[in-house]
């Protein structure tokens, strides 16, 4: 068996704090951000990076927290759901959540939260066929989809307008 | 008001949005220690087990194998045993020298942290001395078969007869009759949260707190006081935000006694999290049974009768009774005139995962093989899917619709009320069924396979014994309402505020539910079977209902006017004839406490605004749904594209069709996984072959269709607020509804679908399976 000892010290920026840790090198980063950070929004639902519960985004990049390890992200920026919602209250894909009914246990809601807010910086006036396919990695087995794409298509024409209204002032 | 009704957005939904739910793995105690559970790895075997190796590694605090617990907790209690189940087996906690399928539990490492405690896992050494695993479910009941246990005389479980007329006559004078041998094979609810325990002994309180994610914590407080010997008031079960239920959650597993039994002998807070692989092959399946059943009709396709036999996989043992088997055996002849019934089912033991319901509860199966013989029959006779379907259906003026013999809760199965012709219309409606088939045909000259399928169902719903509320106005005039029937996504929180907001005339956002804490109420039954909104809802009105009375009777008084002058609204009590004259519901329950020290001023209400009520319904009420689907066939890849999906409900009355439009789309997304994708496999030696979300599939965002839904409504007259169960609704019909429309859409190729799931490669199979036009053999 190998040993489970050696360590490694991460800095590492979480939702645009920076934290210095001391790291198992088997350590998760799901589980660094959940037991070490205290940031339980990230979920773990397979541990097998299927079923994207975990999603974060490392420098901008969608990840599976469960099959990245906390030693390999040091110098990195990571954003959790924690991260999405700003001073001015909560991000468009997540006011367009609750209106639309998009989750009902909610287990799987942080990773696709993360998801689609990537997908909308990516892609402003996404197709239903494109939200349908940036989200084909992430499970949910309560709603069906049919509300999150409907709420990611509202979110999609939310922040286009407040882009509109940002340029024209 | 006008809260019930209403498409309100939840009051849920701002914690679990930002990432501030607290789910069952984000509960952490101080000096918590981590439990794995070691597994078998064999499906029926003799075993030795040695945990020295464990036991020594650093860091491991115990090893627990079946030795190490109490008498009392050995077991795994049935906890809704069944007279018709004549031979139960529950399983063992641990493993007590012999596994019968592969996962059941063996040992329990307890460590500092879970890195430690799976690495321990991997040092506990099992000797397996393997035994014939019985698989295969029909071979499972021949003479050389071997045995799942060994002091059973053979693998039946039981066998349960549902009849009514005499089916044998009505076969003998009948037009036609259809034959099917039909599969439906085994899936999984597979929640996106697994399972989890925490557990606690509170030494201020003196008893044992546990945290999990039950649909059914007060059965879980009775079976843990029973093996901890203590009596229930000395047992707490919580449940925190829950990550969906589907059913198999509704049950007491080996570990919900396991961890607070480890956290008893150890007096430490541990904690246990299923990992998904766990979570695939231990937590309970569903669905496989084999039917072969023959309806009998008239010429014109009128049902005379159905009768037939089919075995249903039990898997290692019976945790729910024969609650899944006793479901399909009632729920065959759905909603359509079936005067005739003559059904047996065998419950067979067999090496696998044990089974209990998940969403839907043998009623998908029912559906499916009932509609599968409409659909024979239609071809038989050269009638149209939806003529023969409206022909045998009860009409509205039927119901109450007697059945004919005894349902799952012991009562006569009678249909409350209902009206599925008229869904059935509105489904056509919405299809445009004239114009689609004819789009259909003309399709098919251009080498495009189009099909429809239709399917009806019913869902008995809405079960006793009783669900218990209480509930308080505070001193603030804000309401509380404490309940037993915990969430796992269904909104609970959201749709009981709107019952009692309008009652007690408070805006909704004044209303606060609580639930998933068995100190709430004193009893309850637990959410399942689509009853939590009718049963605990029904008591959320009567509770509402007292407490407006005892309001109205306290404004009374201090109006000096009769209590029936008096209405509650926007948060007062009011005179009807003069809303101006008023008192706030903070003032009544100000008056009702009285002041500290001196007697209370109006001592015939008693002291305070709180009340509880329970409400028990004579026996469920039913649900009933109709389902059709517009699907396109590419014959060269056998690829199914779902054109359109229409589902055509009726709950009722509906708290919340927001709400209930989520339930319907989600049932209908995992009724899609049932039909194309999801089955867990076994070898022939009970080796699981799906033991991870790359082989265990289930429906993404590219495979549920848009779901195109419409709700008629004919009240339940069982229950004060007219409502039926939407829980389930959306699953049950699919496989039956998607068969229907690929088979449709291949008629040409001569396809008979008679196995669900159906894969596109099981697809591309039959439709080249010159021999055999079956998915029969569907592997």
């Amino acid at each position: 068996m190998n040993t489970p000892s050696k360590r490694t010290q991460i800095s590492i920026t979480v939702n645009g704090k920076t934290y210095s840790r001391d790291v198992e090198a088997r350590r998760t980063l799901a589980d660094f951000l959940r037991e070490d950070l205290g940031l339980t929004g990230t979920h773990i639902g397979c541990e097998h990076g299927a079923c994207g519960a975990c999603t974060v985004t490392v420098d901008g990049m969608l990840a599976r927290s469960c099959l990245t390890l906390a030693s390999q992200m040091d110098g990195c920026e990571i954003r959790t759901v924690e991260g999405l919602s700003g001073p001015n209250g909560l991000h468009p894909i997540q006011a367009a959540f609750k209106e639309h009914h998009a989750l009902q246990c909610g287990y799987c809601t942080p990773g696709f939260l993360v998801t689609a807010a990537a997908m909308l910086e990516e892609t402003q006036d996404p197709t239903e066929g494109q939200v349908r396919d940036w989200l084909s990695g992430n499970i949910c087995r309560c709603t069906g989809y049919q509300f999150i794409v409907d709420a990611v298509l509202s979110a999609a024409e939310t922040m286009r307008s407040e882009t509109e209204e940002r340029d024209a002032s | 008001m006008g809260q019930f009704g209403k498409r309100q957005v939840r009051a849920e939904d701002d914690r679990l949005i930002t990432g501030r739910g607290c789910y069952i793995d984000d509960i952490t105690l101080p000096n918590m220690a981590h439990i794995v559970v070691v597994r078998s790895q064999a499906a029926h075997a003799r075993i030795t087990v040695d945990t020295s190796d464990a036991r020594a590694l650093d860091g491991v605090i115990a090893v627990f194998t079946a030795e190490d617990l109490p008498e009392a907790a050995r077991i795994l209690p049935d906890c809704h045993p069944n007279p018709a189940l004549t031979n139960p087996r529950g399983p063992s906690v641990l493993a007590n020298g012999l596994v019968r399928y592969v996962g059941e539990p063996i040992a329990a490492i307890v460590a500092e942290n879970r890195y430690i405690a799976e690495d321990a896992a991997e040092l506990v050494q099992v000797d397996y001395e393997t035994e014939a695993a019985v698989i295969d479910l029909e071979k499972a009941l021949t003479k050389q078969s071997a045995r799942v246990h060994e002091d059973l005389p053979s693998n039946l479980a039981a066998l349960i007869n549902i009849a009514t007329g005499n089916a044998d006559s009505a076969f003998a004078k009948a037009h036609c009759v259809v034959k099917e041998r039909l599969e439906i094979q085994r899936g999984a609810g597979q929640a996106m949260e697994t399972r989890g325990v925490v557990a606690h002994w509170n030494r201020f309180e003196d008893r044992m707190v546990v945290w999990n994610v039950s649909q059914v914590p007060y059965v879980h407080r009775t079976a843990i006081a029973n093996a901890l010997g203590l009596p229930e008031r000395q047992v707490q079960v919580q449940n925190p935000d829950v990550g969906g239920g589907f059913g198999y959650k509704g049950l007491t597993y080996t570990e919900d006694i396991l961890v607070p039994v480890v956290a008893r002998q150890l007096d430490r807070p541990v904690k246990w999290i299923e990992d998904r692989r766990e979570h695939l092959i231990a937590s309970y399946h569903e669905r496989t049974q084999i039917h072969e059943l023959e309806m009998a009709t008239t010429e014109d396709g009128t049902i005379l009768g159905i009768r037939g036999r089919f075995y249903h996989d039990t898997g290692a043992y019976t945790p729910w009774g024969p609650v899944v088997p006793l479901l399909t055996a009632v729920n065959i002849p759905g909603p359509y005139r079936v005067p005739n019934y003559a059904v047996q089912c065998d419950i067979v033991y067999t090496n696998t995962t044990p089974v209990a319901p998940v969403r839907g509860a043998g009623r998908p199966q029912a559906c499916y093989v009932t509609e599968r013989l409409l659909d024979r029959v239609g071809k038989e006779l050269g009638i149209d899917p939806a003529a023969l379907r409206k022909r045998n259906l009860i009409t509205a003026e039927e119901y109450p619709y007697d059945v004919g013999f005894i349902s799952r809760d012991g009562t006569r199965r009678t249909y409350d009320s209902g009206n599925v012709p008229a869904l059935l219309d509105r489904a056509l409606e919405i299809l445009d069924y004239d114009n689609t088939l004819a789009d259909c045909a003309k399709l098919r000259t251009e080498g495009r396979y189009r099909g429809i399928g239709i399917a009806c169902c019913v869902e008995d719903t809405g079960l006793g014994p009783f669900e218990e509320v209480g509930m308080s106005i505070e001193a603030d005039g804000s309401v509380t309402v404490r309940m037993g029937t915990p969430s796992q996504g269904q909104g609970q929180k959201t749709s009981f505020a709107q019952v009692a907001a309008d009652i007690l005339g408070v805006p909704f956002d004044k209303v606060k539910v609580l639930t998933g804490n068995t100190d709430l109420v004193r009893y309850s039954i637990g959410t399942f079977a689509s009853r939590a909104g009718v049963v605990t809802g029904s008591a959320v009105s009567i509770a509402a209902n007292q407490l407006k009375e005892r309001a109205c009777a306290i404004g009374a008084v201090l109006l000096q006017t009769s209590p029936e002058e008096l209405d509650l609204k926007d948060g007062k009590v009011v005179l009807k004839a003069d809303e101006t004259r008023s008192i706030d519901l903070a003032q009544i329950v100000h008056t009702s406490l009285g002041e500290s020290g001196n007697p209370l001023p109006l001592p015939d209400f008693g002291p305070g605004m709180s009340t509880t009520a329970s409400f028990s319904p004579p026996t469920n009420t039913f649900a009933t749904g109709c389902h059709a689907a517009l699907v396109e066939v590419d014959p060269a890849t056998c690829k199914v594209e779902i054109l359109r999906y229409i589902a055509v409900e009726d709950f009722g009355n509906l708290i919340n069709p927001l709400i209930v439009d989520g339930q319907v789309i989600g049932g209908v997304s995992l009724g899609v996984g049932n039909t194309f994708f999801e089955k867990a496999v076994y070898d022939s030696e009970g080796q699981i072959l799906t033991g991870t979300f790359m082989d265990y599939l289930v429906a993404t965002s590219m495979d549920v269709p848009r779901v195109e839904i419409d709700h008629l409504s004919t009240p339940s007259p069982l229950n004060p607020l007219g409502m039926k169960g939407a829980g389930q609704g959306g699953t049950i019909p699919v496989p039956a509804v998607i068969s229907s429309a690929v088979e449709n859409a291949l008629e040409p190729f001569g396809v008979h679908l008679c196995a669900v799931p159906f894969s596109e490669s099981d697809l591309f199979q039959n439709l080249r399976n010159d021999d055999s036009k079956s998915t029969r053999k569907s592997a």
